[in-house]
Formats: C-alpha cells, sequence, structure tokens
C-alpha cells in the first residue's frame, strides 16, 4: 500500500511533463555559415495547411501574421506581406501555389534574397467537458533564392492543453473560458510557437551594425526667426540639403507634419508653408525629413529659431 | 434502493465549498496593476509615423534576457496598431554608431537628439522595475514590472506614460486537483521559462490597448496638459533665451545705426552694384550670375513702379535702407524680395562675406538720404507687414 502515494507522484510528473511542449529545434543548415551570403531581404510566403485540415478560422492567416510581427524583430529587411501577397497576385501566381515555385521563379516576381515557407500540418481547437485544447503543429523553412538551398527549418507543435491532467479546478477553468473563443485561442497559441522559434533563427542583426545608413542632410534654413510671431499669409520658407533624389518635407513641430518640399536642384528641396486663418502654435521646431525609397528616414531640427504662429503667449 | 437523502448539513458544506471555489477562482486569477495616461496629441502621431522601441534599461543584468523578451514582445504587438516601427536592428545599430549604449541615460537625453539620430517621429523609453520568482513550498508566483514612456521627438512631450505590474501565481487558491498536484505544481510553476513568456504576452496585451486606441481613454487616463520632459523644456528654453537675445541684439543695432554710419559702412566692403532688374525678370537675372561672381553684385528687384535705379553721387555719401532679413540661402532671400515686391516694396538683396567664407544675402527694402524717412518705412514694415527690421547705412562704394 505504501507504494500507492508513489506511483501517484510519478503519474503526476508525467502528466505535468506531458502537459507542457517540447522544445522546438530549428535545423540551422551548413549553408548559412557564410554570412557575407545571408540574405538580407526576406518575404514571407503564403502559409499553407494539409487538405485534410478544416478549420473556419484560418490559422494559417493567423499564423502568418503572428509569424511575420515576430520575425520582423531580427535583423532582415522583411517585405510587408500585402505586398508580398500583391506581387503573387499581380504574377498570376494563386496564394496556395506560392510555395510550389521555383526559386528562380520566386526571386524573378519577388525580388528579394530569401523566402520564409510555412505549411500547417496539423492544427486543432477543440474545447468539450473538462478538455480543451489549441494546437499548431507547422513546419517552417527558409528557402536561399540564390541557390534554392535551404537555410533553416523547423518542425514543431505547438499546444496549449487542459483537461484532467491540469493541475488545479482554476487552471481547468481559465483554459475552457480562453479556449472557446477560438482565433483568440490560435493567436496566442501562434504567438508562442514564434516565440520559442525566434531565439533559434540565425539573426544577422550584429553584421549588419556597419550597414545601418539614414539618408544624408548636411544642412537646413528656414526665414523663421527669432523672437518672430507669424500671422495669416505669412510663409513659412524651408530649405534642406543632402541626399539627391530622395523624398523630402518638413514638419512644424508636431502641429503640422508631412508638408512636401520639392527638389529645385539636385540636393537642394524647398517647401512653404503659408499661414491660415486659425493656425496657432508656440515655441516648434522646424524639422526637415529626407526618406529614401526602403522608408528609412532622417531629421534634421533648425534650432536657430522656433516658430510661432497666432496669439499663443509665451 | 432507497434515494439518498441530501440533509441541510451537507448542503450547507456543498454552498460553501462552492463560495470558496468562487472566490479562490476570482482571487487566484492573474493580477494586475496598470497605470497608464496618454496625451491628446498621442493622436498626431497616429497615421503611420515612425516609431523606435528602444532597448530597455534593466536593475541588474540577470534581466537582461526578460528585457529583450519584453521589448520583442511589445514589438510583435505594436507591429498590429497604425505607427510604423523602425526595425530594432536599426534603432541597435544608430545607437551604437552614436556611442549610446546605455539605456539608462536614454531619458536623460533631449528627444529631439534621438529624433535625429534615429530620423524617428517618438521613442518609446522603457525599464524593467523587477521580476520576482516566489516559492513558498503550496504556492508560487511570479511578478514583472515594467514602465515606460513614448516621447515625441519633434516636441519633447510626453505622448504615453504607463507603469504595470502583472502577477501570476499558483497554489492553493487554484484549488489542486489532488496532493501531489498542489506540492508539484508550484514548482513546475515558478521553474518553467514559458510562464514569464505567457505572463509578458497578457501584460503586452494590457499595457498597449491604450496606445492603439487613444480616443478610447477616459478622462482620468488623459494628461490634463501637455507635458514635456525635463530634457527637452531645458534644451528649448535654452534656445528660447537665445531668441530673446538676439531679439535684444537686433534692437541694439538698430539703435547703432543711428550713430556713426561710417562704422557701420566699412562692415560692408561689397559696393552694391544696381542692376536695374523688373520684377518679372528678377529670377533670371540672379540665376544667370555665376556663384563666384555674385559677391560682387546685389541684385535689385522692384515692381515696375519702383525700378529706377538710384543714383550715387559724392554729395550723397550716406544712404539708408531698411534690413527686413539675412539668410545663407539665397532661394529664401529672394522669395523674400518677391513677396515685398509683390506689396509694392522696393526690395533688394546686398551680400556681405560671413567669417566662414560663405555669404549671408541680405534683404533690404528702399533706400532713403534721408534717415527719418527710413525710420518711418521701417515701422510701416514693423505693422503691416509683422516684419522685424531696423534701419541700416548702405555703403555707396
Amino acid at each position: 500500500m505504501h507504494n500507492f502515494p508513489k506511483r501517484v507522484l510519478t503519474v503526476m510528473i508525467c502528466c505535468l511533463v506531458l502537459v507542457s511542449c517540447a522544445s522546438p529545434q530549428v535545423q540551422v543548415s551548413k549553408y548559412f555559415e557564410n554570412k557575407t551570403a545571408s540574405p538580407k531581404t526576406v518575404a514571407i510566403l503564403p502559409f499553407t495547411m494539409e487538405k485534410n485540415v478544416n478549420e473556419e478560422e484560418s490559422p494559417n492567416v493567423i499564423f502568418r501574421d503572428v509569424f511575420f510581427n515576430n520575425f520582423s524583430f531580427l535583423g532582415y529587411n522583411d517585405m510587408p506581406l500585402d505586398e508580398v501577397d500583391q506581387k503573387l497576385h499581380h504574377a498570376g501566381v494563386p496564394i496556395e501555389d506560392a510555395a510550389k515555385l521555383r526559386h528562380h521563379e520566386l526571386k524573378r516576381i519577388l525580388g528579394v534574397d530569401a523566402v520564409i515557407r510555412g505549411h500547417l500540418l496539423e492544427v486543432n481547437n477543440f474545447t468539450a467537458g473538462f478538455h480543451a485544447e489549441t494546437l499548431i503543429h507547422a513546419k517552417l523553412e527558409m528557402l536561399d533564392l540564390k541557390t534554392g538551398n535551404s537555410l533553416w527549418e523547423v518542425d514543431h507543435t505547438e499546444r496549449s492543453y487542459s483537461g484532467i491532467a491540469s493541475p488545479t479546478i482554476v487552471d481547468i477553468i481559465q483554459e475552457q473560458v480562453a479556449n472557446a473563443k477560438v482565433k483568440q485561442a490560435y493567436y496566442k497559441n501562434a504567438e508562442m510557437f514564434c516565440q520559442q522559434i525566434l531565439s533559434q533563427i540565425p539573426d544577422p542583426a550584429a553584421d549588419r551594425v556597419g550597414e545601418v545608413k539614414l539618408p544624408m542632410i548636411s544642412s537646413i534654413e528656414t526665414n523663421v526667426k527669432a523672437d518672430q510671431k507669424l500671422k495669416i499669409s505669412d510663409s513659412i520658407y524651408v530649405s534642406m540639403r543632402g541626399q539627391a533624389g530622395l523624398q523630402a518635407t518638413f514638419d512644424i513641430g508636431s502641429w503640422r507634419t508631412s508638408i512636401p518640399m520639392q527638389e529645385i536642384s539636385p540636393g537642394l528641396y524647398t517647401g512653404t508653408y503659408v499661414v491660415k486663418n486659425g493656425d496657432q502654435v508656440l515655441s516648434a521646431f522646424i524639422i526637415g525629413t529626407l526618406k529614401d525609397p526602403k522608408g528609412l528616414a532622417s531629421k534634421k531640427y533648425y534650432k536657430t529659431a522656433l516658430a510661432t504662429i497666432g496669439k499663443s503667449e509665451k | 434502493m432507497k434515494p439518498r437523502k441530501f440533509n441541510m448539513k451537507q448542503s450547507s458544506w456543498a454552498v460553501r465549498g462552492l463560495i470558496l471555489a468562487i472566490l479562490g477562482f476570482s482571487l487566484s486569477a492573474c493580477t494586475t496593476d496598470l497605470q497608464t495616461k496618454v496625451s491628446g496629441n498621442l493622436n498626431l502621431l497616429s497615421h503611420k509615423q515612425t516609431i523606435a522601441i528602444l532597448p530597455m534599461e534593466v536593475v541588474d543584468k540577470s534581466q537582461r534576457e526578460a528585457a529583450n523578451m519584453f521589448r520583442r514582445t511589445l514589438y510583435a504587438n505594436l507591429q498590429e496598431s497604425d505607427f510604423n516601427l523602425l526595425e530594432p536592428y536599426l534603432v541597435d545599430g544608430l545607437l551604437k554608431k552614436n556611442g549610446l549604449n546605455h539605456p539608462e541615460k536614454y531619458l536623460q537625453l533631449n528627444p529631439m537628439h534621438l529624433g535625429e539620430i534615429l530620423g524617428v517621429d517618438a521613442v518609446l523609453i522603457s525599464r524593467v522595475n523587477k521580476i520576482q520568482r516566489a516559492y513558498l513550498v503550496l504556492h508560487s508566483s511570479i511578478e514583472l514590472s515594467v514602465s515606460l514612456q513614448m516621447v515625441d521627438t519633434r516636441t519633447g512631450e510626453i505622448l504615453w506614460r504607463a507603469e504595470q505590474t502583472e502577477t501570476d501565481s499558483q497554489g492553493l487558491w487554484k484549488i489542486p486537483t489532488g496532493i501531489t498536484a498542489a506540492v508539484l505544481s508550484p514548482i513546475y510553476f515558478v521553474t518553467n521559462k514559458l510562464n514569464l513568456n505567457r505572463l509578458t504576452s497578457r501584460m503586452v496585451n494590457k499595457l498597449t490597448a491604450a496606445i492603439k486606441h487613444p480616443f478610447q481613454k477616459e478622462k482620468e487616463e488623459t494628461f490634463e496638459q501637455p507635458v514635456i520632459t525635463a530634457a527637452a523644456r531645458r534644451d528649448i528654453l535654452r534656445l528660447e533665451n537665445a531668441e530673446i537675445v538676439k531679439a535684444k541684439w537686433a534692437q541694439k543695432e538698430l539703435d547703432e545705426s543711428e550713430g556713426p554710419a561710417i562704422a557701420s559702412a566699412n562692415l560692408f566692403p561689397i559696393p552694391p552694384v544696381t542692376i536695374s532688374a523688373g520684377y518679372r525678370s528678377t529670377r533670371q537675372v540672379a540665376s544667370q550670375i555665376p556663384e563666384p561672381e555674385i559677391q560682387k553684385v546685389s541684385i535689385l528687384t522692384s515692381k515696375t513702379i519702383a525700378s529706377e535705379p538710384l543714383k550715387l553721387t559724392q554729395t550723397s555719401p550716406f544712404l539708408f535702407t531698411i534690413q527686413v532679413g539675412a539668410y545663407k540661402t539665397r532661394a529664401f532671400a529672394e522669395k523674400m524680395i518677391h513677396s515685398l515686391a509683390d506689396k509694392g516694396y522696393q526690395a533688394f538683396i546686398t551680400l556681405l562675406p560671413t567669417k566662414e567664407k560663405s555669404l549671408m544675402y541680405r534683404v533690404q527694402v528702399e533706400k532713403f538720404q534721408d534717415k527719418n524717412q527710413a525710420h518711418q518705412l521701417a515701422q510701416k514694415l514693423e505693422r503691416n507687414e509683422n516684419l522685424k527690421n531696423f534701419v541700416t547705412s548702405l555703403n555707396p562704394g
């Protein structure tokens, strides 16, 4: 009889271990060791699901969104998902067939160094009685589009479960309630999946520090003068010198932003704001912004005088 | 078989058990202490403007991993907001390039400085205050406390400030399913790394709700008036003081211009060669003059009604004019004279070489032999055109 507690203890430990998920193992290919050849621009292809998986909430779409949100933390230039879908659409590729394309075709359509393919082998959301379970079993892979080699892959099952093996009644009830919200349950499950694999995916961030460069702005000038209060019909002229051929705007503090500027000669941008009736701002910086085609921006503050418009009193 | 009777004593115990279970359930639920305030101006930022989430400050090094996880979770969560986030590798790279490797110093920096370094509209500065795992045989808990501040780099205004402590626990409160579970589950709870992940994820969801939907905030969760960070306030104040000094200088120069004109004339070694030009041709004239040669000329612009060049004779050695602006960029000076010409003033540009071997384009209006007339026009310009100005002498050469 005295063996009974030991057996119960063993069973309970086994249950607890089983309830927890196994840690995923990201298999990194030898091709990734060559850091100079490692990809910089990455597109995440639409994730696919096994044909026999029948789920209304489109867990593959949820999982892809969550994966993108987490993956973009790493030091790659990620193509926005909308842009990926749009490019595939323009190329006449059905979403579900994108992952089947050969690497050089993907390279031609998307113009990136690598793609990530995701395939959901099994998904499940089930709530009944004491039993509540959400599961995502997926295989992810990064494919080098220059060579067609797989750079890393992972096959992992993320399961959140509560039931007879759960240690407390409250956990069971909480899980039941949470699991009944199917979309959120998949979202949370996908989040845990991504958090676990993210630390194992090779991150080129540290190697790219040297190449981090914003557009160059050498100077900014305005006609705003010290202790001057602008009134209706007055104009604020801004001129900025910097890298040629980029998109330039200026801000008046955070009060008026992204006022367009024109490039009147290579590297010289000018813009104007005419004060309108009702305009009012106190001591605002004039800030020039220069943005490159990738969306990277640099800013330069005009520090000689602040703009004050209207009846504001200091 | 007789049906079993349910006596009063048993039913009383059942009710007590149920109450205890409900109480346990409510008490054991994850607790949150969230204090958050947003600025009304946060809405100005919500239109695809860029934010940088800076590396988190930690109280001790053991918190570094949790801090990185929090930052990563926050980044992933805010990807679903209206904000455009600067990729963390760019943030870290730019900070490193500028020698800003210590997150504990970010709050002391002027946010405008961070804005220039990172090219963003706002920065999110955060700190892990506490990570505590506690184990007391039948009870264990994990506590995570953070504080965050989102600052507008264009104004120095605090757009969002939050402090949150999130606690989750495992123990008798949760009504264990057995004795073994009562003993083991607290151990499992406190040692499982994933529980901190879950807690962080839950915490971030609650935190970011405030900035994802700033319009829905209650009055008590909104700053009554804009709050500017101390570092930004200090630098803006310094700049405002400098502006006052500059204005005083301008006034002083105006006063001194009534004194010895020769001294001031010596400051302008370039003789103003007037080029008669109607308003329409001003741009052409200015653009036809090559940059090096322009140092030797001044450009006169006026409407046709005031196009007659002033005669410079030996009998009028000193002329007076009203200076309304001085620019390093010729385009600004040109725009200003066009604007004045539109209003009927005879405006022109004179050039002043600076110590840095570049040119200052001074915008001046009219020329007078009588200083009083110059003063009258100066007052008119100030009154009607809101143009700060001063009377100065014009070197006849």
